[in-house]
């Protein structure tokens, strides 16, 4: 879709606004574009052990650089002859066996970097690992094909360098209520009328400016489009089941967001790995169970695909405090149900064969997937969004 | 010395300044008020809370068993809370107070987390000891706090099993910065620091049966290191000098470094890795009072809350509140977000917390609405609902602020210039008071930057 498409599905779902409230909340995909799709990005932050995630269990080597660590077979959710899930992602394995979930294995880059800090930006820019870029993939993609800043939310308190763009930010909201409360303050409004609602400087002021015109604006569409939607679906207690369901509440209402992000942090397990992760996995796959069944309910996963990835693996020999140390590739995970190779995309990871630090070397480049998921689910071009002109992979 | 440059090295340097002080302090030169603020951060004042429970504790066993230490802990949760109140009731009124600022530098540098609360107090009071003390000596101390030991995983760094946590944070986040040092060093680095441990009560010692003391190859040179050899070394390489002036530069003058300043502040910091004397040359630097470092930087949580404080004394009258408002917008002291810290600037900023901390002023300080001559209140009342208990002194304002005039008053509250848009917003709030104009000007989009 070019921007200019995108602007004109835009004025056509706006021409729905004199509908009644209730009448739009049942008919909420009508309002739609057709065509319509998004994406949810699920980071597990803090570079996720995805050996122990989807383990290996006729390995040797995993045994035997795992003495401590590693996870019998009899504890696991086999699903092929020689892999199994670990315990928690019940989840997972049901979306694995309906075909709902690709898996795709040493998914990396070259000269991986351990720092969490600069992965983590390497994936949300979309850079190589020797290249700085201030803008997140998703930032450039709403730079170039969206009109609005809320066609881009995240569920948090701050913004990610994922959502940040050069010319528009996304959103960001935990709380839809609370801020539409407050920029209802009439001062707000006042100082908005008197200073106009493009502020282009790039210093402090004009950024502060601006975000108050977005905030502003998408606190009022937010609030609005999803007051009406409640789910009815246990999401736990979990601080990111409660992110996942504000998200599947924010889809349901039909708002034009194409990109969602949400984070579960806490993965940087140097040591007692097993039930610091195992509660994590636990939290991540009854969330994302959930809301699949909750977007199911809705009609509105067909157009949904959900990414998960970490910004990297660990390494595949564990230290000496039951835990380990940062690694580099690893496995990424996406759900949906166009995907086009459901179930393992490629082999699993081959522990015979590591680099001089003992980590998992990456097949798959990341930007590969990127790039596939921007042309053929987003449908817009790679070129304007990525720096590197990989080819993408036939994941979606 | 100018009014605008007092106010500017004060909101910087320190958590703001009462007008009177300000212009008290004109009558000086630069050199002469930036010596009189370091001078009086010489001594630092502890922070202290009622750890009375922990001393009986370790008065009746004087071998303490960890499960007993442990039931200890979880009876007194609580004590986080007020650990947290009293580092910010520290802000809000600090005694030594380029001290303090240095504190919460620091506490972003070398950053760290903990449940055990004398722990977090005991390295709290560390980052104070050394705020303006010499760098080397500071990164050794902080390397034996338990508060570190255990964050960043060098109680369980091993001989034969390094683990590589503590190290590599070291490297990145603390002293040199990426691309200053190889995996190899860390590797090896790893290796010295093994054996780290320490007691219950806080003292540190290290594991010698857990320790590696065989032969380690670091940054080209090779000896039976220990940890402090490890940070001897890396202190000696210009880029740990490089690294922290950078630090300095971007929280204390602009967030965008300027390069040639910052060589400035190298010259002074390195060798000698003293921190006092290059924090005066930053505060006595013309290009620290240049334009486009005056009320240009955004803002952190904190900064927010100390300047509206400084304007209209207030406190949190519930218990938990204080931690509620740091959380939301973004700020938890104690509780960074993970070991690289917060990230500051424009990162404080999101269409979430822009429009929370535009409205926090009127919420503490007034009845949840902005006022205005011009304005009608909306009927449905407060956002936060009865969510916040808050107390203010405006009789403190009163006495501080109301003999200033309109261009006096947003001289003293909002650092650079106003919008040209909002200055003619404001010259139409004819009739308002000096509380109601210093509540518009709190409430501004200006108001969140420093």
């Amino acid at each position: 879709m070019k921007r200019r498409d995108f602007i004109k599905n835009s004025a056509l779902a706006s021409s729905l606004f004199f509908v009644p409230g209730f009448v739009k909340a049942m008919d909420d995909q009508l309002s739609l574009p057709s065509g319509f799709r998004r994406l949810v990005i699920i980071q597990l932050a803090g570079g996720n052990d995805g050996l122990n995630t989807i383990v290996p269990f006729t390995n040797d080597i995993y045994y035997k650089e795992r003495p401590s660590i590693a996870i019998r077979q009899n504890n696991l959710l086999p699903f092929t002859d020689e892999l199994g899930f670990n315990k928690n992602l019940r989840a997972l394995k049901e979306l694995y066996d309906s075909g709902e979930l690709t898996i795709i294995n040493d998914v990396g880059y070259p000269n991986p970097d351990r720092s969490h800090f600069r992965a983590t930006d390497i994936w949300h820019t979309g850079s190589s690992s020797d290249e700085q870029l201030s803008s997140g993939w998703i930032g450039r993609y709403l730079d170039g094909y969206a009109e609005k800043s809320y066609h881009a939310v995240e569920i948090g308190h701050a913004l990610s360098l994922l959502m940040k763009g050069a010319e528009r930010n996304a959103v960001v909201t935990r709380d839809a209520g609370l801020l539409h409360k407050i920029s209802a303050d009439p001062y707000f409004e006042r100082i908005e009328r008197f200073n106009g609602d493009r502020h282009l400087s790039e210093h402090n002021m004009g950024y502060l400016y601006q975000t108050m015109v977005d905030a502003r604006q998408s606190a009022n569409y937010i609030y609005e489009k999803s007051k009406v939607v409640n789910s009815r679906f246990d999401y736990g207690n979990s601080a990111f089941g409660k992110q996942l369901k504000t998200l599947a509440e924010f889809i349901n209402s039909g708002l034009e967001t194409t990109v969602y992000y949400a984070s579960l942090g806490g993965f940087d397990t140097h040591a007692r790995q097993a039930g610091a992760q195992d509660s994590l996995l636990k939290v991540y796959s009854e969330a994302v169970g959930t809301m699949v069944k909750d977007l199911k309910a809705n009609n509105t996963f067909n157009d949904t695909l959900i990414l998960t990835f970490s910004e990297f693996g660990r390494r595949v020999s564990q230290n000496a405090a039951l835990g380990t140390d940062h690694g580099a590739a690893n496995n990424v995970f996406v759900i949906g149900n166009q995907l086009r190779k459901p179930g393992m995309f490629n082999s699993a990871p081959d522990l015979a064969n590591l680099d001089e630090n003992g980590d998992l070397v990456y097949e798959v480049d990341f930007r590969a997937i990127y790039a596939n998921i921007l042309e053929d689910w987003l449908g817009v071009d790679k070129g304007a969004i990525l720096t590197s002109d990989i080819a993408g992979v036939g994941v979606v | 010395m100018k009014l605008l440059h007092v106010y500017h090295l004060y909101r910087r340097a320190g958590f703001g300044i009462k007008p009177e002080q300000a212009k008290a302090l004109t009558a000086f030169s630069v050199e002469e008020v930036v010596d009189r603020l370091i001078s009086s951060s010489e001594k630092y004042t502890p922070l202290e809370i009622d750890l009375s429970v922990f001393e009986e504790f370790f008065a009746q066993n004087p071998k303490p068993r960890f499960m007993d230490f442990k039931k200890i802990l979880v009876k007194n949760k609580h004590l986080k809370f007020e650990i947290n109140k009293a580092w910010l009731d520290r802000l809000f009124d600090p005694t030594e107070i380029l001290n303090e600022r240095l504190t919460l530098f620091w506490a972003n540098v070398f950053v760290c987390k903990d449940y055990v609360v004398p722990n977090v107090q005991q390295f709290n009071n560390t980052l104070r000891k050394f705020a303006l003390g010499n760098f080397r000596d500071f990164t050794m101390a902080v390397s034996r706090e338990p508060a570190m030991i255990k964050y960043l995983d060098n109680n369980k760094n091993k001989k034969g099993h390094p683990n590589e946590n503590f190290a590599r944070e070291l490297m990145e986040l603390f002293t040199l910065g990426v691309g200053n040092y190889t995996e190899k060093d860390v590797k090896e680095a790893a290796r010295a620091f093994t054996g780290y441990g320490y007691k219950l009560d806080g003292t540190f010692y290290l594991k010698r049966r857990d320790h590696d003391f065989g032969i380690k190859e670091f940054m080209g040179r090779q000896g039976n290191f220990n940890g402090d050899d490890i940070i001897s070394i890396i202190c000696e390489q210009p880029a740990s000098a490089r690294f922290i002036c950078t630090k300095l530069y971007t929280y204390f003058v602009n967030e965008v470094p300027n390069y040639r300043h910052i060589q400035e502040l190298e010259d002074i910091f390195y060798p000698s890795l003293e921190i006092r004397p290059v924090i005066e040359y930053m505060f006595k630097a013309a290009w620290f009072y240049s334009e486009e470092n005056i009320g240009t930087k955004i803002k952190s949580p904190v900064d927010l809350l100390t300047s509206i404080n400084n304007i209209v004394p207030y406190e949190f009258t519930g218990e938990k509140e204080h931690v509620y408002i740091q959380r939301i917008t973004g700020q938890l002291l104690f509780s960074p977000p993970n070991v690289a810290g917060w990230k500051g600037g424009r990162d404080w900023i999101s269409t979430n917390t822009l429009l929370i901390r535009m409205k926090l002023p009127s919420v503490f300080l007034g009845d949840g609405f902005v006022p205005s001559s011009h304005l009608r209140k909306l009927p449905d009342g407060r956002s936060f609902g009865d969510r916040l208990r808050v107390k203010s002194y405006w009789k403190e304002y009163e006495k501080a602020y109301s003999g200033l005039n309109k261009v006096e008053l947003i001289e003293a509250i909002c650092p650079g210039s106003l919008q040209p848009g909002t200055q003619r917003m404001l010259s139409r709030e004819t009739g308002s008071s000096s509380r109601e104009t210093a509540l518009q000007l709190m409430s501004l989009p200006e108001f969140q930057l420093t």
